[in-house]
Parts: C-alpha cells; sequence; structure tokens
C-alpha cells in the first residue's frame, strides 16, 4: 500500500521543527550539567544541586542528568538524594560499575551498611571493590555486629602479627647510667636489663557478642587470647595472655549503660607475671549515629603472684568522643585519670596517679585502603622518693603508630605499623624507648 | 451600579464550590521515574505507572519483583519505593497551611525512602507513615524504612531525627541509627552498632624498673653492682639521707652476690661483691693474673660480670651505696 504524497509531505514539516530544536536540547542539557559539574568543581555544591533540583522533575531518568544529580547532591551532603539519583543510573546502566561504586559510597553516607553491601557485590564483580575501609573494630571495638539487627550475635577475628621490637623488655638504653640523675649512686645495669631487640610473632584470638535479653537488657562479653614468641634475644619474654569480661547492657534512647566483671592473667616465660580482676562501667551517649560520647570507670586489682609488693588497686575514669566521618573516615579524643594505689604499705613509690590524653584519626584513602595514626600522652605521678634512687618518679610516656589498613578481601585485614613509645622518667632504669615495625593479618568472621 | 447577582455572598459561595473540586483533584504527585513493573491503583482501575503519571489521594503503587518508582509530591517531598512494595496514599493535603497539611501514607510491604518536604518542615506532626506494626513520625527529614525476610520493620534515619512508635511508645532515630519493630507491643529494637575506645591498659609489667622478681634465666631487671672505683680510705658514714633508704626496704632487699666469676682469663675481674646492702667494697684487691696471661693493667674495669653468673634475681637488683644526698640547705627566711 502506497502512501500518499500529501502524507509524507506532512511528515516532513512534522520533523522540521524537530530537527530545528534537535541541537538546542542537547545545547540547553549540557549547558545546565556543564554549569553544575563547575560548580560542584568551585566547591559551591549546594548551588549546583539546587539547580539540578529543579529540574529533577523532567530530567529524572536521563543518565547524564542523574549522574550530575548524584555527584551534586552527594557534595552538598544531601545523601539521601544522592542515593536517589545514583539508583536511577544504576536501573538505566546495570553495567555502570563507577554508578554503582558511587550508590554504595552514598548508601554508606548514610549508615545503610546493608544497602552497601548489596552494591559493592555486584560492584566487586566488576572488578571494582567498594569495601570501606572504615572497620569499627580495627581502633574502636564493639559487641555488636553491623547487620545482625540487634538481635543476639557473636563476632571475632584471629590475627598474626610479626614484627620487630627494639625493646621487648621495656629497658633503658645502653647508655643509661649517664642519664643517673646528678646526686644518684653509681649503678650499671647487668647483662640482660637494658633494651634487648628482637624480632617476634604473636597469634590473637577474639570473640565478642551480645545476647539481647529484650528491647533494653543484653549480656554483653568478650575474650581475647593472645600468644607470643621472640627471637633469641628476647626469648625471656615470650608472654601469653588471656583477658574476659562479661556483663550486663542497657539502653534506652540515646543512651547505653554497661556494667562488666573483667579478668586478666599475664604470664610470661612459663611463670604468672600478673593478674587482673575489676569491674568496668561505661556509659555510651549517641549524639547519632555517627557520633557519640563514651565514659568509663574502671576499678582493678593487680596481683603479681611472685611480687605481691607490686600489687595494687587500679582506678581509671575517663571519657572519650567518636566521629565518624560520612566517607569513612573518622577520629576520635579523649582523656583519663586515676591512680595505682599499692596494697602493701611502705611502698607508696610503686604507686602513683595518672592522667592521660590520647587521640586518632582514620583517613579512608580509598575503598580499601586507609592511614592512621593514634596519640597517647600519659602523666605518672608516683607516690614517694625511690628508695635508691632517692628521687621521686616521674613519667611522662608517649605513644605513637602510624600505619596503614588494607582490605584485600572481604573479612581480611592486612596492617602494616609503626608504633613508637618514649617514657621519659626520673628514673634511669624506667627511661625507656621503643620503636616496634610490624605487619598484622587479620581474619575477621 | 446594580450587580448583576443576587448576592455577593452568594457569588462567594459559589465560587468556593467551584474551586473545592479543583482543589480536591488536583495530583499530589507525580511519577517521576519508574523502572520495571509499577502499577497505579486507582479504586477499580489498574493501570502502569510511567514518569509523569499523576498520584492523587487513595491511589496505590505497587512495584513487581524488579519494580523501582520515585515520585515527587506537589510540597518536594519524595518517595522512592523498592521492588516488591505496596504503598497508598491515604491522606495527602499541602494546603500551605500546618492546620490543614496532611502528608499520610501506608507502606504495607517491600521498602521506600522518604525524603520529606514542606508539609513536614511546616509541622512534622502531620507526617506519618503507617505500616502494620508501627507508625513513624519525623522530626528530620531522610529515612528509609523497609521490611526484612522475617517480615520485621526496619526503620533507619538518615538525616536529622524521626521518631518510631508502636503501641509500647516512641523511640527517637537519627542520622546513621536504625531500629528493627520486632512486634507491635514491643518497643522498637536499635540495631546499629555502637563503637567503644579500648581502655587505657595498666604499664607494661615487665618494665625492668618494676621488674623486682623474674628468676635468672629472664634477668630482666638487673642492675648490677658498678665496680666503682675504690676510695683511697674507708668511706665515712654517709649524711643523714633526706630520702627514706632502705632500712627495711621492701623494694630493694639485701642484695645476694653472684658467685665469684672465674679467674682465669682475665687480670682485671673485680672481686665478688660484698654481702652487704649499704656500701661498696672499701678496698679491692685485684687478684694475680695467671702466668700464661699477660696482665693488662690498663684495661678499664668490666662492667658487668658474665651472664652465666648471674644470681636469681629477687628484686631490683640493686647494690645500695651510700646515698651522697647533700645536707639540705640553710633555711632562708
Amino acid at each position: 500500500m502506497s502512501v500518499p504524497s500529501w502524507s509524507r509531505r506532512v511528515r516532513r514539516l512534522a520533523l522540521v521543527p524537530l530537527v530545528a530544536l534537535a541541537p538546542w536540547v542537547p545545547a540547553y542539557a549540557d549547558e545546565l550539567l556543564d554549569q553544575a559539574t563547575a560548580l560542584v568543581q568551585r566547591g559551591d555544591a549546594q548551588q549546583a544541586f539546587q539547580l539540578l533540583d529543579a529540574q529533577e522533575s523532567t530530567r529524572a531518568g536521563d543518565p547524564a542528568f542523574d549522574e550530575a544529580m548524584g555527584r551534586a547532591a552527594h557534595a552538598a551532603g544531601q545523601y539521601s538524594r544522592a542515593i536517589l539519583a545514583w539508583e536511577r543510573v544504576v536501573a538505566a546502566q546495570p553495567g555502570n560499575a563507577a554508578a554503582a561504586w558511587e550508590l554504595g559510597r552514598a548508601l554508606h553516607a548514610v549508615g545503610d551498611k546493608q544497602g552497601a553491601n548489596a552494591v559493592s557485590e555486584r560492584v566487586r564483580a566488576a572488578g571494582i571493590p567498594v569495601d570501606a575501609a572504615l572497620s569499627i573494630d580495627q581502633f574502636l571495638v564493639s559487641y555488636d555486629r553491623g547487620d545482625h539487627d540487634g538481635r543476639s550475635t557473636w563476632k571475632g577475628h584471629v590475627e598474626l602479627t610479626l614484627g620487630r621490637d627494639s625493646n621487648v623488655n621495656a629497658g633503658p638504653g645502653l647508655n643509661a647510667p649517664d642519664l643517673s640523675p646528678p646526686g644518684t649512686p653509681p649503678w650499671a645495669l647487668a647483662p640482660g636489663a637494658e633494651a634487648q631487640r628482637a624480632s617476634y610473632a604473636a597469634v590473637l584470638g577474639n570473640v565478642r557478642g551480645r545476647h539481647v535479653l529484650d528491647t533494653r537488657w543484653s549480656v554483653i562479653g568478650a575474650a581475647t587470647a593472645e600468644v607470643r614468641g621472640h627471637s633469641r634475644a628476647g626469648d625471656a619474654y615470650d608472654s601469653s595472655q588471656l583477658d574476659a569480661n562479661l556483663g550486663l547492657a542497657y539502653r534506652v534512647e540515646r543512651n547505653e549503660w554497661m556494667l562488666s566483671a573483667q579478668g586478666a592473667t599475664y604470664r610470661m616465660d612459663g611463670d604468672t607475671l600478673r593478674n587482673i580482676g575489676g569491674v568496668l562501667a561505661e556509659w555510651i551517649y549517641r549524639i547519632d549515629g555517627f557520633r557519640q560520647w563514651d565514659s568509663f570507670l574502671q576499678v582493678q586489682e593487680l596481683r603479681y603472684p611472685t611480687q605481691s609488693l607490686r600489687d595494687a588497686r587500679r582506678t581509671v575514669g575517663g571519657t572519650s568522643y567518636v566521629h565518624i566521618l560520612r566517607n569513612g573516615s573518622l577520629f576520635y579524643a579523649g582523656f583519663y585519670a586515676g591512680q595505682e594505689k599499692p596494697r602493701a604499705a611502705g611502698v607508696d613509690n610503686l604507686g602513683h596517679d595518672l592522667a592521660g590524653l590520647r587521640g586518632g584519626v582514620q583517613w579512608a584513602i580509598s575503598a580499601d585502603w586507609a592511614a592512621f595514626t593514634h596519640l597517647n600522652y600519659e602523666r605518672r605521678h608516683y607516690g614517694a622518693v625511690d628508695p635508691f634512687f632517692g628521687v621521686t618518679r616521674r613519667d611522662r610516656q608517649a605513644y605513637w603508630a602510624l600505619g596503614l589498613s588494607w582490605i584485600p578481601a572481604p573479612g581480611w585485614r592486612i596492617t602494616p605499623q609503626w608504633m613508637v613509645t618514649r617514657n621519659s622518667s626520673t628514673l634511669p632504669i624506667t627511661d625507656y624507648d621503643r620503636r616496634v615495625l610490624s605487619v598484622t593479618v587479620r581474619r575477621e568472621f | 451600579m446594580q450587580s448583576n447577582f443576587p448576592s455577593p455572598r452568594l457569588a462567594l459561595w459559589m465560587a468556593m464550590v467551584a474551586a473545592w473540586p479543583l482543589q480536591g483533584l488536583a495530583a499530589a504527585g507525580r511519577v517521576q521515574f519508574a523502572t520495571g513493573e509499577v502499577q497505579l491503583r486507582r479504586g477499580a482501575d489498574a493501570s502502569a505507572a510511567v514518569k509523569g503519571t499523576e498520584v492523587e489521594n487513595g491511589d496505590v503503587i505497587l512495584t513487581g519483583a524488579a519494580g523501582r518508582a520515585q515520585i515527587r509530591f506537589s510540597d518536594g517531598g519524595l518517595v522512592a519505593l523498592y521492588p516488591d512494595s505496596q504503598f497508598t496514599v491515604t491522606r495527602y493535603a499541602d494546603a500551605g497551611n500546618p492546620a490543614q497539611d496532611h502528608f499520610a501514607v501506608n507502606l504495607l510491604r517491600g521498602g521506600m525512602r522518604a525524603i520529606t518536604g514542606l508539609i513536614g518542615k511546616r509541622d512534622p506532626r502531620n507526617y506519618k507513615v503507617t505500616t502494620p506494626t508501627a507508625v513513624v513520625g519525623i522530626r528530620g527529614s531522610a529515612f528509609l524504612i523497609g521490611f526484612n525476610a522475617q517480615g520485621e520493620l526496619v526503620v533507619s534515619g538518615e538525616q536529622d531525627e524521626i521518631e518510631v512508635c508502636t503501641e509500647a511508645g516512641c523511640v527517637g532515630v537519627k542520622a546513621g541509627e536504625s531500629v528493627r519493630v520486632v512486634s507491635s507491643s514491643q518497643l522498637p529494637l536499635y540495631t546499629h552498632t555502637r563503637a567503644l575506645l579500648p581502655l587505657p591498659p595498666p604499664p607494661v609489667p615487665f618494665a625492668v624498673g618494676e621488674q623486682i622478681d623474674g628468676g635468672a634465666r629472664q634477668a630482666p631487671a638487673p642492675t648490677a653492682p658498678t665496680p666503682v672505683p675504690p676510695p683511697p680510705t674507708p668511706t665515712p658514714p654517709a649524711p643523714t639521707p633526706s630520702v627514706p633508704v632502705p632500712a627495711p626496704d621492701p623494694y630493694n632487699p639485701p642484695y645476694i652476690p653472684p658467685p665469684p666469676p672465674p679467674t682465669t682469663g682475665t687480670g682485671t675481674t673485680p672481686t665478688a661483691p660484698p654481702t652487704t646492702t649499704t656500701r661498696p667494697p672499701v678496698t679491692t684487691t685485684p687478684t694475680t693474673p695467671p702466668v700464661t696471661t699477660a696482665p693488662t693493667p690498663t684495661t678499664p674495669p668490666v662492667t658487668r660480670p658474665p651472664i652465666v653468673t648471674l644470681p636469681p634475681i629477687v628484686r631490683p637488683i640493686i647494690l645500695l651505696p651510700p646515698v651522697p644526698v647533700p645536707p639540705p640547705p640553710p633555711i632562708i627566711r
């Protein structure tokens, strides 16, 4: 059947305005998106977001527009809007791994880990890992598993650490006698008492969890065991350690209170060197899902089975603030203070007051790499003049850790780090430096 | 001039009657994005919802297994519906007046992410999402609601704060937090993790200066006797120390001397330390060097005994000479 000539003419005429307008539409679109992109690059993401928001109802579903909207919304802190935009891109272009990665990033930003993990599986399949570099349990511990939805759960990890320790025994340097305070008697270190340098290997296992009794009460607990062996120079310091705690938690709205019994034993070279028993009370106040205050009071009885003079009660209280940023980075800071009071009479020189500051930062460099640093400064003021040196011991201890965290595969973490301890003491035999370089391989389950 | 209308009041009444249907029939929102199977039911009618489809009071939107939809409401609010969802606009009124505004929707199954518009900003009490087990109100602007595999409702805050209520009461959910509604008669249960900073550890238990026991094999602590250059004359009693030098010194008990070191091999080995704890040997008599060994009178004294000679250390380890503490300075007034 032939088409009438008038019909063909009408069709041609109908195409004229479309052809004429066609160049204008993409030009307009490009202009809008270019303008929004430029605004984002200039740091004015909010204006870019508002510019695109006005057009969203008509242009939603256009992947180019939605990508621009997703970027502008994320940069402007409108993470939920970014999610909606990236979901449209991914729906239109299921193979767009970059968009899926951006969607995962936005989901992480609002704390939707379940959604982010669902995205990450697809993205991993495309070769782009999106495992968050953030791991609460690397520096901050928790009883809860992220995907447990508030149910009873337990989790754990095992670690293998290889390292080199410049001072396994926390001994003074070889030139320590030179540091002897004026007026103190002459003395010298015996062999083996000075700083011992050694390589070491350590294996650690940890389990912890929460058993939910009802919407407010739960039983919490954790146990950690570690065995550490050194090369020949430090084999006298081969040690094993066991820590455990068990308690109750009560949470209402923004607050959670926890009361736990704690126990620990430390063995060195086959002998029990120290046992600890105590009570820990903690109060967590959640400002929101990304910020919190954590305050604690810890009372411990320290027992040295072969050195009963060192037995002491240690009481420490403190508070800290933790802030997890939307990009997966986090920082924390806090202070604490307390005292260690010997049980025996006449040994006040072994007891001390202490006060410390600590803080740390973790930067999410990429999806699976993070850098971190941790600082701790503690002052200890002992209770009496040391009977030998004739001075009162005062310590100022600084600890600094710097490292990287790499997640090569889900559930695995490799952490090379450099740790430096400097204890500046008025007693030369407690004045020491310690540097440890280590690599830890961790498997979480 | 006389109006053609019987009365101005009647004219006003007629205008209001004429305008009312327009307001009542105005669309609550519009579908701005749809993919997969998305159906809109209005009364007995059902049709596919596509981009641009208007959504009105009483409309039910259903998404299929791969269906997703985003609805923009007239107040600027957004709702994203996820697969296998059933969503009803129960009562929507964007009157521009908190007394007359309403945003009441119902989520029967599936999941939705919502970003509130002006109705919620004008008065959060006018914004309600009702589910079979809980009612979600807002004090914020973005949240996620969904049913998990067990059919329980999970609500997460994404911006500001929302409030999730059951018959047992309400809990607040802020950004990054989430709750699970176990049943309509129980309070919602928080599900997010709560981080803790590890506690400050006690001091290193084997620091040299603190090690007062350990056994010879560890030899961690000893500050060994220093072969102090012998004084030419017996040391007089020390001046009264201003520090509590060991009378019963629990920290520094009597020093147990090591066995004498081998006397061969060097002529400079110091004699065994004294058995007292208060002073070093007054005089030192070098042993006669063996004939076969060349004397080395210029060799400095060995500052440490051989490690094999270390005694079982019981305490720190210190040979206590008189503490040369200067007399206290005169009091200056």
